[in-house]
């Protein structure tokens, strides 16, 4: 094998030999991101709508007071200890004190799923509490006004609402994740960075391989981003609406029809 | 004398609403009895908007008690969402829901709260939606329409509802000029058709005209209560009469 001399040589040459380790690092990276991303934003609606709950009246009984006090008080812990400790630290802990405390066998990619999901899961409760409070107080009250209950309420109307206000920040989270679990190379999850590791040992060409391996995490990230303001497109809708005549449809079918599919697609979205 | 045999839909009793040491409302006493359309007139700060969402609970009076067909809407069995649909509510700021379209926004209630079929609610809501000359902008998003337009919309929204009775808060205090007409066509003419209305409002030429009676409030407190006529041609309380010069005047 003749070494290559050139940084571009170098460079190809790492890509030729070890591409699949790369695209490898590339899946678990995304995955454990999208994943940990969903289920975080999942634990964070939760708590985020437990939050919010009101404290109950004067009047009400004891033990609801206590119960809500109590709730409250372990969904502001998990918040502040998961917010507040370092994602490696959290890694470690988690990997290393199943085994030795609970006697669980985690593999590290569950004990990676775990972490990401529980720590993003504590950013979103406050993303989401945010959310909740910006909604305008007379959404709540027209619902309320024409007799929904609260849970109707919160499902038909606030949470709808909520969701499409903090996309951009759920989008923030998936991307930083996607950047983070590069911390999961502690507890050897063959995620980007670490295959990038390996093979940047094995001729110690450290430049190049991390050179690779920051194009290969600013392509996901860009996806993402792109992907998110497109989903962010879908969910607004059209700017426009069209003028229906509703007598020319008696039946009331004209209701399931979605009222306008811009045809622009993708590529305007690709290029604001 | 027929509406004396029938009884009241609504019986306001010496209600008063506190919020701390500030008394927004005191000893509110007053009836509805059906095909009502009851005008609330005063400043601004009186109350009325307080006695209206205590009406419907939005708030909760301090003191006092509200019934409906005989019953307390304070009462512990009391079926607050069947309550609520059969009094409806139309706000100043309209409050359609931003992430329906017009259509959904009328047939929320029915499907969600009535569980109507699709096809029902559909039917009434894009006959009230045509009542009040929606029905082309079924497939707008509230942000897309004028405040006039979102009004309208909130109305064909309550009336889809059937309700008994339809409380009115300032609906048309935060439209332009303009608009404020389209609206009140509307509501006359469901006050022609004869639907139980509880209506606050500044408007006092419609006040005048569609209205079987007039309550002014002031500081809390009903300081006169009679017809549009009694009221406006011949009122008898110095702050009434003050305050119709300043709206005359104006």
């Amino acid at each position: 094998m003749v070494a290559p001399r050139s940084f571009l040589g170098w460079v190809i040459f790492l890509i030729q030999k070890y591409y699949p380790l790369f695209l490898q690092g590339c899946g678990v990276t995304i995955v454990i991101a999208v994943v940990g991303t969903f289920l975080g934003c999942v634990i964070g609606l939760l708590v985020g709508v437990l939050r919010t709950i009101p404290k109950p009246r004067a009047d009400a009984n004891l033990l609801a007071k206590i119960f809500h006090s109590v709730l409250q008080f372990l969904l502001l812990a998990y918040i502040e200890i998961f917010r507040g400790t370092p994602m490696m630290v959290q890694a470690m802990v988690v990997y290393y004190g199943s085994a030795q405390v609970f006697n669980l066998n985690m593999s590290p990619m569950t004990a990676g799923f775990f972490v990401v999901s529980i720590n993003t899961g504590a950013y979103m409760a406050e993303t989401v509490r945010g959310g909740i409070k910006s909604i305008d107080k007379g959404q709540t009250e027209a619902a309320m006004a024409i007799g929904m209950s609260h849970w109707q309420t919160m499902v038909s109307v606030v949470m709808p609402q909520t969701i499409r206000n903090i996309l951009p920040q759920i989008g923030n989270n998936l991307i930083i994740n996607i950047k983070d679990t590069s911390v999961l190379n502690v507890i050897s999850v063959t995620e980007l960075y670490f295959n990038g590791k390996s093979v940047a040992g094995i001729y110690y060409r450290y430049f190049e391989t991390y050179f690779i391996i920051s194009i290969m995490y600013f392509i996901m990230t860009f996806l993402c981003a792109k992907f998110l303001r497109w989903t962010e497109h879908k969910i607004d809708g059209s700017g426009f609406y069209e003028l229906v005549d509703p007598e020319a449809d008696p039946t009331g079918m004209l209701a399931e029809k979605t009222p306008h599919k811009p045809a622009k697609g993708v590529m305007r979205i690709w290029l604001r | 004398m027929a509406k004396i045999m029938q009884g009241p839909i609504l019986k306001i009793k010496h209600i008063g609403k506190a919020f701390g040491d500030h008394k927004v409302l005191q000893d509110i006493d007053f009836e509805t009895y059906p095909k009502d359309v009851i005008c609330i007139i005063g400043a601004s700060g009186s109350g009325k908007s307080t006695l209206l969402r205590c009406i419907n609970r939005l708030e909760t009076p301090t003191s006092g008690e509200i019934e409906y067909h005989g019953k307390s809407i304070f009462s512990s069995g009391f079926n607050l969402s069947a309550y609520r649909a059969r009094v409806g509510m139309v706000f100043q700021s309209f409050n359609l829901f931003q992430n329906m379209t017009v259509l959904q926004n009328c047939m929320a209630g029915t499907t969600k709260v009535l569980k109507k079929s699709k096809t029902e609610a559909y039917e009434l809501a894009i006959n009230f939606l045509r009542k009040v000359g929606m029905a082309p902008y079924i497939n707008a998003k509230p942000q897309q329409l004028s405040g006039g337009q979102q009004q309208r919309v909130a109305i064909a929204r309550a009336l889809a509802m059937e309700p008994e009775v339809l409380l009115f808060d300032e609906p048309t205090s935060a439209l332009d000029p303009e608009m404020v007409g389209e609206v009140l066509n509307v509501m006359r003419e469901l006050a022609c058709e004869g639907l139980t209305m509880i209506i606050v409002t500044h408007e006092m030429a419609f006040a005048k005209d569609v209205s079987t009676r007039v309550l002014f409030m002031d500081k809390g407190v009903i300081a006169e209560d009679g017809t549009p006529e009694e009221i406006f041609d011949r009122p008898r309380n110095q702050r009434t009469k003050e305050f119709l010069t300043r709206f005359i005047n104006r």
